[in-house]
């Protein structure tokens, strides 16, 4: 399933797991610098003091990166990606993308949002992708112009153009879009309209002036 | 995310008991945060690992690791080991051990820490529980108190001096 996902996520938008890596990557030494070897210990009351030297490994990436021990209490406002690992009791705003693994109480807005394992407890408001893994949950309306649901969405979902739901997904809510394809499986509690934007339902059921 | 827990190290903290009695002693996991430089926090930050800021925060940042600022912060700062450069900082700094101010940066708060090297410009009172060293471009504008004191030619202070 996992593979599923990863698979889709690179379909709808060439994402490549990104999640993934930058997981892995709070776990290597160059997301953090090392202080160990740059240390100059010094003996002070007896105890011994870590003096920092050097800190120029710190990291240059340009997104900002919530890890899973961080827990930021307030909004976030970004133009660049935002990796959440960690909590968020708050509102995250960016204009790029939102890759969220852990907790958000708060509504989201981005461009694209990718959510592996996530709880999200508020509006998720995309103007491009979504994917939602297999043990992700939002509770809260979601609107976006591509999805891919593979997790539970309590919530009313407003998708743009074509909606995918996996064999694992939940939809407790209406779903509105232009195209859908469920697997086998796929769970949905509420109404599914699909293809009504240009739709004159009058014209459409239109006998003609002779009735 | 509890694999990502077990496999990060977590370093013994170091702190003596005797000089923080009051303080729990903390596990630092060896993680490193980031709010990015287009990225900005109305809010309080808290994290047991490192953090780095290179945008702006307007809030308390808690962390048992270290922090590095390279952008603006407006609030409270608690941390292990403490960084500024380039930085601008309004904001009362508590560190367990280090702080390092580099050149041109100017904190406007008081400092509490266990020694702090400066060499830009402090508005605010020192309080070092070891050392504290002025770089000759180091401009001082309030009391100092610390075990130590080493001034380089050309540091500023103005205000009490407390040493010993």
């Amino acid at each position: 399933m996992k593979n599923n996902f990863t698979q889709a996520l690179r379909e709808l938008t060439g994402f490549d797991g990104q999640s993934d890596s930058s997981e892995t990557s709070l776990n290597k030494d160059s997301a953090a610098p090392n202080f160990s070897e740059d240390i100059i210990e010094e003996k002070v009351n007896s105890s011994s003091v870590k003096t920092i030297k050097d800190f120029s490994e710190s990291s240059q990436d340009s997104c900002t990166r919530i890890t899973s021990t961080m827990t930021i209490t307030g909004d976030i406002k970004s133009s660049d990606n935002v990796h959440i690992h960690g909590q968020v009791f708050g509102n995250v705003k960016t204009n790029a993308t939102v890759y969220a693994t852990d907790l958000i109480l708060g509504n989201v807005s981005a461009q694209s949002g990718f959510f592996k394992g996530a709880r999200i407890k508020g509006r998720v408001s995309l103007t491009d992708d979504f994917a939602l893994g297999e043990n992700s949950t939002i509770v809260g309306d979601v609107k976006c112009k591509n999805a891919h649901i593979a997790g539970k969405i309590k919530g009313n979902c407003d998708i743009e153009a074509s909606a995918n739901l996996t064999s694992t997904a939940l939809l407790s809510g209406d779903i509105i879009t232009s195209d859908i394809s469920t697997e086998q499986g796929a769970k949905i509690i509420g109404s599914i309209s699909t293809g009504i934007k240009d739709l004159d339902l009058d014209a459409e059921f239109d006998f003609g002036g002779e009735l | 995310m509890s694999e990502n827990m077990e496999n990060t190290n977590i370093t013994e903290d170091t702190v003596n008991a005797q000089n923080c009695e009051n303080e729990i002693v903390s596990e630092i996991y060896d993680e490193m945060g980031v709010i990015g430089p287009d990225t900005k926090v109305y809010g309080n930050i808290s994290t047991k690992g490192h953090v780095t800021i290179l945008g702006t925060v307007k809030g308390d940042i808690s962390a048992n690791g270290n922090v590095i600022v390279k952008g603006i912060v407006k609030g409270k700062i608690i941390c292990d080991n403490i960084l500024l450069e380039n930085a601008n900082v309004q904001a009362n700094i508590e560190a367990k051990h280090q702080v390092s101010i580099k050149d041109g940066v100017t904190v406007n708060g008081q400092i509490l820490c266990g020694s702090i090297n400066v060499r830009g410009t402090v508005l605010g009172d020192i309080n070092a529980r070891d050392k504290v060293g002025l770089a000759e471009t180091a401009i001082i504008n309030g009391d100092i108190t610390a075990a130590y004191l080493g001034a380089a030619l050309g540091a500023k202070i103005n205000g009490r001096v407390s040493i010993g």
